[in-house]
């Protein structure tokens, strides 16, 4: 690690500090996320607001660390999952295209939980109800580069009219993952997607 | 921190001219006194030891381990007892030793060895740096001095890869430094039986990969830490080579065999973690090579398909499914290669193929995590 490292490094910490994005609690009852996915939920959440992402929301109940249930809405031909800027040109980003099965939108998540490292392990992959489409549910491991801690996860997909819609939940494999799995499990099965409008 | 390491060059032709004739190691390093900076170096390297003993990274498998670390020992004789190597998993061309005797060989450099007297080029560059002290030279460089508190201070959790790779890091090695090292380390593979010519090979393989990258500029100190404070990388080479052969042994075994049977159980993981990279110009490089020098590779052949069908450029399913089909051919190919043929054909509406494809599959792994979404492709293309 040199001064030309450290110096990029900090700007852009100074950078993200500007315009913080704020959690704000949610009412029980129906949430609908980025305008199109309308879920029910128990209220004991917390959304991440002001984060430009006009497609993905990230939602927590016991905090960042301790869990983390994000939604992906209505990704369409050619787009990524989250907002990428600046990315390598060496490097492409996935991109989810409307052919893709489930494998591959597996594959498409996994770029997206690894890009910072961290080791990703496909546990199960079967069909399931989800978005009002046959769609498919994985399980996932996870250890996590930043702190190393081992996490559990799981995700609904499907493709809706060409639009990829998906619901992943991870949290460390000790304790949180099985406390709010019910939770998840029927906020997934609540879900119904919302047509462009 | 994905890079430092490992080639300087001889600035002669004749090795032993630079290091001085009849050049040995020297006796061996005792601990310092915990006073001197030196010492303090040392305490946070053994800090550091003991939570990389409890990283998910560290490779555990007492064979694999063993196996490196006799080829350490090989390189560094007498200094053996003082040096630990441990096996880190991490898809990156890496390796580096700390001045307490902790030296790290990520999975990366292992599996683009070539055979065991690359590895050991490598792992002699970093004894090299070791036995000449060069990390306390580098700490009480002021600039260097500088930058390793700046190091210490933004470590965000200890003990992490990502920090043991930030201390590794801090190590700014100088080009005289890595000069240096480059030449013991080809004094100690020659000692240690190995051709020291392999070690230009090394280089060569790595600067062919990092020319393939799409965007390739022409300009290799862009593209990685690793060429920053090296002098010009083809000239490098070229000396480094011409090194190698003015000390001969050429006609030494590198023990191509050797290396392959250690890593045989884990090359299918350590692949798997190079294609999670996404850096598709510098894999696609690496398995054109590996598929190239055993054509009968039916593993390298199915990796070389997943590298194409990931990259998904312009005609890159075709050539997946060529290296597919190769690859379900040959021997060595794992059953995912029917699971990826499946999936090809089922793209494409190739029903019958896709049915016998998806059986192949399910007959090797009826347990597969995803056998219960392949079979249900197979109800519905009944």
């Amino acid at each position: 690690m040199n001064l030309k490292v450290l110096v990029p490094v900090a700007l852009l910490l100074l950078a993200a500090c500007t315009k913080p994005a704020t959690w704000v609690g949610l009412a029980q009852g129906e949430v609908v996320v980025c305008e199109r996915l309308a879920v029910r939920h128990d209220g004991a959440w917390s959304r991440l607001e002001g984060t430009r992402e006009p497609k993905h929301e990230v939602w927590t109940s016991d905090g960042m660390p301790l869990d983390q249930l994000h939604f992906h809405t209505g990704i369409a031909e050619g787009e990524s999952l989250v907002v990428v800027k600046d990315r390598p040109a060496d490097k492409p980003i996935p991109r989810f295209r409307k052919d893709m099965q489930a494998q591959d939108v597996v594959e498409l998540y996994e770029s997206f939980a690894t890009q910072d490292g961290s080791v990703f392990t496909l546990e199960k992959l079967a069909p399931a109800r989800f978005a009002d489409e046959d769609g498919f549910r994985f399980e996932f491991s996870r250890v996590r580069k930043r702190d190393e801690v081992r996490t559990r996860g799981v995700a609904y997909g499907a493709i809706h009219r060409g639009e990829l819609f998906l619901v992943a939940f991870e949290a460390p494999r000790i304790h949180y993952f099985a406390k709010h799995l019910p939770r998840v499990e029927a906020l997934a099965q609540s879900a119904h997607v919302r047509e462009k409008g | 921190m994905e890079r430092r390491t490992f080639i300087g060059t001889c600035g002669c032709c004749a090795v032993s001219a630079l290091l001085g004739e009849g050049w040995a190691p020297p006796a061996r390093i005792q601990r310092p006194d915990p006073k001197s900076d030196e010492g303090g170096l040392w305490a946070l390297m053994d800090r550091e030891e003991e939570r990389l003993h409890q990283s998910p990274f560290l490779m555990r498998d007492a064979a694999l381990v063993a196996y490196v670390q006799a080829i350490t020992c090989r390189l560094a004789q007498g200094h053996c007892p003082n040096v630990r190597t441990y096996v880190v998993r991490s898809p990156y061309f890496n390796a580096n030793m700390a001045p307490n005797g902790m030296m790290q060989v990520w999975t990366g450099l292992m599996l683009r060895a070539e055979n065991e007297a690359q590895l050991a080029a490598v792992i002699g560059h970093e004894i090299g740096h070791y036995l000449a002290r060069h990390s306390v030279e580098s700490l009480r460089d002021a600039k260097s001095r500088s930058a390793f508190a700046h190091m210490v201070g933004i470590i965000p959790v200890a003990g992490t890869l990502a920090a043991l790779g930030l201390v590794a890091g801090a190590f700014a090695y100088s080009r005289e430094h890595e000069r240096a090292a480059d030449r013991m380390g080809l004094e100690l593979m020659a000692a240690a039986g190995y051709p020291p010519l392999e070690a230009s090979r090394v280089w060569a393989n790595l600067l062919a990969e990092l020319q393939a990258e799409k965007d390739w500029t022409g300009d290799a100190s862009k593209r990685s830490v690793l060429f920053a404070t090296h002098p010009p990388e083809k000239e490098r080479e070229a000396k480094l080579e011409a090194a190698a052969r003015a000390m001969g042994k050429e006609d030494l075994d590198p023990r191509t065999g050797a290396l392959r049977q250690a890593i045989g159980p884990w090359r299918r993981a350590w692949l798997e973690d190079e294609l999670k990279r996404r850096k598709f110009g510098e894999s696609l490089a690496l398995l054109g090579r590996l598929t190239r020098v055993d054509p009968q590779d039916g593993e390298a052949s199915y990796f070389l398909g997943e590298a194409y069908r990931l990259r998904a450029a312009e005609g890159d399913t075709d050539r997946a499914q060529e290296a597919y089909q190769r690859a379900a051919a040959l021997p060595g190919a794992p059953p995912e290669v029917h699971r990826a043929l499946g999936s090809l054909h089922r793209k494409a509406g190739r029903l019958p193929e896709m049915r016998e494809a998806y059986a192949r599959y399910l007959a090797a792994r009826p347990e597969a995590g995803d056998a219960e979404m392949i079979r249900s492709y197979l109800k519905k293309g009944e």
